[in-house]
């Protein structure tokens, strides 16, 4: 008998052993490849078919498609999302939270549109589910339900390429309603300058007034929810992207993110923008080492200094690391200490000349731990994104390379601008960096 | 396969041995070797012994049996309890003798009928003289022998009218089990079984060893039962049981015995779903699950392994006492997942937003019940959309632990978490228990025992993302521009998680009671009496591992310590008019600790507790009518109890605020009060008729009183009244009546009828509903009024059940021993009624704005339709 008990004892083993290896391995699904489906009309032709104040089922199989310009990331956008294709834009009512997560924008999506209602709400086309008449005098769109997501909205690729058209106040129009637009040339009214975007505490949405040197308005219109509501708008004067959305008759931009202002330019005032610093090398004299007054003008390595030159009656300061026969050649132009505390939408100009280029660096930095002392490379620097002239092989630029406006508004505090140049000049014949340079008009601007 | 002789039996016995391969429940093609088929073609030839199973062995048999049916269909709701918040119990009970009890622990169990209405806490269950009652809830500890009913059988129920000679249990029943080697069979047994409950599979083996030479016998035991889906759709199961036990005999009276057992499992979970709901997707809907690829895969899963070991020494100085110590460990893990989510759309499919009754123009309501009812996907938890988001979900995170590293990849906005309690209990006893005399009994002793409870949570799985980042979405939202308050640990911030990485809490609950008591019995001729006395002291404290961004003075660091000293005193007699007739009377007194879940009010997070926590005071008082004929056994009892100052803490989504809050309840007393009735009758030797009756009022009698705070604020919001007297307490029904009729054979054939029928089932009321709040601006006495604090009655139930079974032995040629086999089927809900709602409870939602209670109208849990077992078992 003994052994028939091994044989059950052995035959309860790989039950109990069997239970140690009970975790599944969870087979992922693969990734979204894309919708087998096309268009058959474009937003702009749907919008056609609505007319103001009123309501219109879809009866026909239309598709439109389109790209997802705005959404819900930043609650600005409730329960909605914006689709634009290159006709026009238009939204959509969705009865969900997070779209973002199934709608990113960039996303191309196609919308089978039989069945859904477009209607307007103070003029901005609509695209719901229904109507809801429960108050007859002011009948209003009914969102898409969640549940009909799947079938209403089809997905497409990701990370599809947006464009925002470049437009001025004055160029708005209504076609470009629910369209991703970017306003240039513009800037917050005074009054509107340095104020949350919305009121975060009470829930309120608030509107801005943007203006193109005191012409035109538009207002930045800002939902008490979003996230960046509590943030301050800007100073300065520049563009500033979103969705074009109107009100009745009243223009307005809605905000997706405030990554999508770009206003640090200078303000239109009357009186002009006021000059903080400005050297056009005039009242130095010829072939003479440079001397800025509380500037300075100092060598790392190379024994070699920023000169005072003269072409054709202009003045300029030059650089060049020829003929020095030095492994390593970097010297610093330092303008004098610039406030920014009592300014706004600072402006960095100056303008450039290159000769002989063969690769030596010129480059514009500011810092504001520099202590003015004659070691400034102990101190941090920033670079500057600044156009510097180049690619003047043999002899010299004809004309001067504008620098472009760099924008000093991200700093504040006490500031010292620097050009550095980086050269060497090697006894060997080649890898010689020795190009020359020559900076001209440097002027600071600010509000 | 050669091992197994032929000859076994005359050669005349076939086994039929393959590999069973069960794909779905061991991915790596874990191979049972399973004896699918037994083929007698030589019965006749062999010699039937029909009259070796003594009809006493036969009850004790279907006993057996019937036990372990009913430790599966517990077994069913304790995976279902899982979803509900309310404290929703059960009851095994494994009755003996009592034909009432019987019958409540076989029939009403289905119905989660429940002793009297008590909370599980307020019976006891014991294994080798130890308590194992969970110190943290107070519920008996059952999951931990799920599987075990086999090696289990030598169990004694202790109702509080009985004297105990182990401990002095509170009013409701006290189950105590032997489990040592001793109390075990000699035998070998193998069983095999199929079923369409949770399992679909059941197999078993056991062996105890005669006593050696040395005094030293030996058992063990397995058990296994598996389904790659359950009756409940994705609902899979896998459970072993394992049992080893050893005893030592010594020759001057003593017997050391140690056993080891454990219960692995790991289950699919069902979830309870709203009356809309079912009557759109089926009876049968789960929303836990959706298909990731073509597999159905649950999100809510549940796991546990505690394995226990026991060493006792049993010493009998003589034949009248004897003296019983018990060293006991508890250690092991659960776990359960589920879906967590962070600034993402909520991914349960049965979400009220989701369901067509949510749309208010009846075109979209009708489109949306077409859009569910046409997409699977839909219907069910969308894990291809879950895993698109986070792999579509590209992010930075900066300043990762404090420091300046970021972070760059998928963050994820779905995850599964796996919500974990980590047990480590020490437990010891030692009890005396003497006949000083014929008429004098006493028994006395004392228990003590300490338990950890860690609770945390880890990432299961991140669904196909990167990473998870430590954060609370709740604090996100309250406090957006606060950089603290967002931080779940702010001593490590912005930390990453991976998989396996505890995140959200970490907080330990040690628990210490222990207790001493003493009790005595003393017969007379005419009345005996019983008088017992018990002193217990629980004390608890927590401990938090991790500082809180919302409360970083209060969350980390052990807690004050609660105390809690809680005496219990039993008084009874019993009237003999006769020795076949008799009558019981019983009173009791007793107060009970809070339980930690009770005064710790947002324990993940932070120390706060209850303002003054009370003990529960509890009176008792019953009385029976016992009559014991040779044909006839009957008992007629009637129970009043109150109890007064419990507590409750509820935490949940509350629209009002908008936010999570905490109601710390109490206050709350509660009477019990019914009437039991149970009949036996045996007409002849092979006819059995039972009838039980059961009707009961079991309501709460208070104003309870509820202070509410904010889960992420520590300030009191509110403090209000709720308007709970009267209603009764949901999850038992109040009225069950049972009636059997079995026949059985001399030769080991018998069959059992049962019919039973529930009424006066009623769900347990959301406090929310019953406040002045809730009804503000309801006209008084109005439909809605009404609609909003009255309790939901669900429909009486009728369920018919059927067990057959048949015994027979074969002698062994071998060894001329007998080999007996067993064979039964039990069928239940022979009617198959799909639509049974066993309970449910209400959602902890009210919508203030409209003031409908049909917005989140109860989530209910459906009872198997026609359902069966069929088994067969050998031993010798």
């Amino acid at each position: 008998m003994k052994i028939k008990y091994c044989f059950y004892i052995l035959l309860s083993l790989p039950l109990l052993t069997g239970l140690t290896n009970c975790q599944k391995p969870i087979d992922e699904p693969p990734e979204y490849t894309g919708p087998r489906i096309t268009a058959n009309t474009s937003i702009a032709a749907l919008k056609q078919l609505h007319l103001l104040n009123n309501y219109e089922k879809i009866m026909d199989e239309l598709i439109i498609e389109g790209i997802v310009v705005a959404n819900d990331l930043t609650d600005n956008f409730y329960k909605s999302i914006v689709i634009q294709d290159s006709t026009a834009g238009i939204t959509l009512r969705l009865d969900g939270y997070a779209l973002f997560n199934v709608y990113p924008v960039g996303r191309k999506i196609f919308v089978k549109l039989k069945g859904l209602w477009m209607g307007d709400y103070a003029g901005m086309i609509q695209l719901g589910a229904g109507v809801d008449r429960s108050d007859p005098l002011s009948p209003q769109l009914l969102s898409i339900p969640q549940p009909l997501f799947e079938r209403v909205i089809v997905k497409g690729p990701v990370k599809q390429l947006i464009t925002s058209k470049r437009v001025t106040i004055q160029e708005l129009a209504d076609t470009l309603q629910s369209m991703l637009i970017t306003l240039t040339q513009v800037e917050f009214a005074a009054s509107d300058t340095g104020k949350p975007y919305a009121d975060a505490i009470n829930k309120q949405a608030v509107s801005h007034t943007l203006r193109t040197c005191g012409t035109g308005t538009v207002y930045l219109r800002t939902g008490g929810f979003a996230r960046f509501a509590s943030a301050l708008t800007e100073r300065g004067h520049g563009e500033i992207t979103g969705i074009y959305s109107i009100f009745r008759t009243q223009k307005q931009l809605l905000l997706r993110d405030t990554s999508d202002v770009h206003l640090d330019g200078l303000r239109c005032t009357q009186a002009g923008p006021k000059q903080m610093f400005s050297e056009n090398f005039s009242g130095q004299q010829t072939d003479s080492i440079l001397q800025i007054k509380d500037g300075r003008n100092i060598t790392e390595t190379g024994d070699r200094y920023f000169m005072a030159r003269t072409a054709s009656g202009n003045t300029y300061a030059e650089i060049t690391a020829f003929a020095t026969r030095e492994q390593s050649v970097i010297n610093w132009l330092i303008l004098p200490r610039i406030d920014l505390d009592f300014s706004s939408n600072e402006i960095l100009r100056f303008q450039t000349k290159d000769g002989f280029d063969n690769g030596a660096v010129l480059q514009v930095l500011y810092s504001t731990n520099y202590d003015g002392g004659d070691a400034p490379w102990k101190a941090r620097w920033n670079k500057l994104d600044a156009v510097i002239a180049k690619g003047s092989i043999s002899g010299y630029a004809k004309d001067w390379i504008n620098s472009g406006d760099i924008s000093l508004h991200s700093i504040r505090g006490k500031v010292f601008i620097a050009f550095r140049y980086e050269g060497n000049d090697p006894p060997a014949q080649i890898g010689k960096l020795t190009t020359t340079f020559r900076i001209d008009n440097i002027q600071v601007f600010g509000n | 396969m050669t091992v197994f002789p032929a000859k076994m039996i005359d050669g005349s016995m076939i086994f039929y041995c393959g590999f069973y391969f069960e794909r779905n429940m061991f991915m790596r093609y874990f191979i049972i070797l399973s004896v699918t088929g037994f083929i007698f073609p030589g019965l006749r030839a062999a010699p039937v012994i029909t009259d070796t199973i003594p009809s006493a062995y036969d009850s004790s048999l279907i006993q057996l049996l019937l036990s372990q049916e009913s430790a599966e269909s517990n077994a069913i709701l304790m995976n279902e309890m899982d979803g509900t918040t309310t404290a929703v119990t059960f009851s095994p009970l494994y009755g003996e003798k009592d034909v009432f009890l019987q019958m409540a622990a076989f029939q009403f169990s289905a119905m989660r009928y429940r002793y009297r209405g008590y909370d599980a806490a307020l019976s006891g269950a014991m294994i080798n003289g130890l308590v194992f009652n969970d110190l943290q809830r107070g519920n008996p500890a059952w999951a931990l022998w799920s599987g075990q009913t086999q090696w289990m059988r030598n169990n004694i129920d202790f109702t509080a009218n009985r004297f105990q000679d182990n401990w002095l249990g509170n009013i409701g029943i006290t189950s105590s089990t032997d489990m040592r080697v001793a109390a075990q069979r000699k035998q070998l047994q193998w069983g095999y079984g199929i079923s369409n409950r949770t399992y679909t599979q059941r197999y078993h083996f056991s062996y105890a060893a005669e006593t050696n030479r040395h005094g030293i016998s030996w058992a063990i035991a397995a058990n296994m039962r598996m389904a790659a889906e359950g009756y409940q759709t994705a609902c899979e199961y896998q459970s072993a049981a394992y049992y080893i036990g050893i005893d030592k005999q010594f020759q001057k009276a003593g017997l050391l015995s140690f056993i080891l057992f454990g219960s692995p499992q790991l289950y699919g979970k069902q979830a309870a779903v709203t009356a809309p709901v079912t009557a759109l997707l089926g009876i049968n809907y789960n929303p836990n699950w959706g298909y990731q690829g073509t597999m159905k895969r649950n999100a809510a899963i549940g796991s546990q392994h505690m394995p226990v070991a026991i060493l006792s020494f049993e010493w009998n100085p003589d034949n009248a006492s004897a003296w019983i110590t018990s060293l006991g460990f508890v250690g092991g893990k659960r776990g359960d997942t589920g879906l967590d989510w962070y600034n993402a759309a909520d991914p349960r499919p049965d979400y009220y937003r989701y369901q067509p009754a949510y749309q208010t123009d009846s075109i979209l309501q009708w489109q949306v019940t077409d859009a569910l009812l046409g997409d699977k996907n839909q219907q069910q938890v969308n894990w291809q959309q879950l895993y698109h988001i986070n792999k579509n979900a590209w992010e930075t995170i900066h300043g990762i632990n404090g420091t300046n590293e970021s972070e760059t990849g998928n963050r994820a906005h779905y995850l599964l978490e796996q919500r974990m309690i980590e047990t480590r209990r020490w437990l010891l006893s030692s009890h005396y228990r003497a006949r000083i005399n014929t008429q004098l009994h006493i028994a006395t002793g004392f228990h003590f025992s300490y338990q950890r409870n860690r609770h945390y949570k880890t990432v299961y799985d991140l669904l196909g993302a990167d990473f998870h980042v430590n954060w609370n979405q709740f604090a996100e939202n309250d406090f957006p521009s606060d950089q603290q308050a967002i931080q779940f640990d702010i001593e490590t911030p912005n930390r990453i998680l991976r998989k396996g990485d505890r995140y959200g809490y970490d907080y330990l609950a040690t628990i210490v009671n222990s207790d001493c008591w003493v009790q005595a019995e003393y017969v007379t001729k005419r009345i005996d009496y019983l008088l017992g006395f018990r002193f217990s002291k629980t004390t608890y404290n927590r401990t938090g591992f991790i500082r809180n961004g919302l409360f970083p003075l209060d969350s980390k660091g052990r807690s004050i310590t609660q105390h809690f000293l809680n005496p219990l005193l039993k008084a009874g007699f019993t009237y003999k008019f006769h020795h076949k007739h008799m009558l019981l009377a019983l009173f009791q007194l007793q107060s009970r600790a809070p339980f930690f879940d009770d005064v710790y009010i947002a324990p993940r997070m932070r120390n706060t507790i209850q303002e003054n926590p009370l003990s529960e005071k509890m009176i008792h008082v019953e009385a029976s009518y016992r009559l014991m004929l040779n044909k006839v056994k009957a008992r007629i009892s009637t129970y009043y109890t109150r109890t007064r100052d419990g507590m409750n803490v509820l935490t949940f989504y509350h629209d009002g605020y908008r936010n999570f809050v905490n109601y710390a309840i109490r206050h709350i007393n509660r009477q019990f009060a019914g009437v039991e009735a149970a009949v036996l009758w045996e007409p002849g030797e092979r006819w059995e008729l039972t009838l039980s009756l059961a009707k009961e009022m079991h309501i709460y009698t208070s104003r309870q009183a509820v202070r509410v705070s904010l889960d992420n604020n520590d300030a009191l919001l509110d403090r209000m009244e709720v308007y709970s007297k009267g209603f009764r307490i949901g999850g038992s029904p109040q009225q069950v009546a049972g009636t059997g009729i079995r026949y059985r054979t001399p030769n080991g054939f018998f069959i059992q009828l049962n019919a039973v029928l529930f009424d006066d089932l009623w769900i347990d009321i959301n406090p929310l509903r019953r406040t002045y709040e809730a009804l503000e601006g309801v006209p008084r006495g109005s439909e809605q009024w009404y609609k909003i604090i009255g309790q939901t009655k669900l429909p009486s139930v009728v369920l018919t059940n059927m067990f057959l079974g048949k015994g027979f032995s074969i002698r062994n040629v071998y060894n001329k021993k007998p080999l007996r086999f067993f064979c039964s089927a039990a069928v239940n809900n022979l009617t198959n009624q799909t639509n049974i709602i066993t309970g449910g409870y209400e959602q902890l939602r009210f919508d203030q704005e409209t003031k409908d209670p049909d917005r989140f109208p109860p989530k209910l849990f459906y009872g198997y339709g026609l359902n069966y077992t069929l088994s067969l078992s050998i031993s010798f």
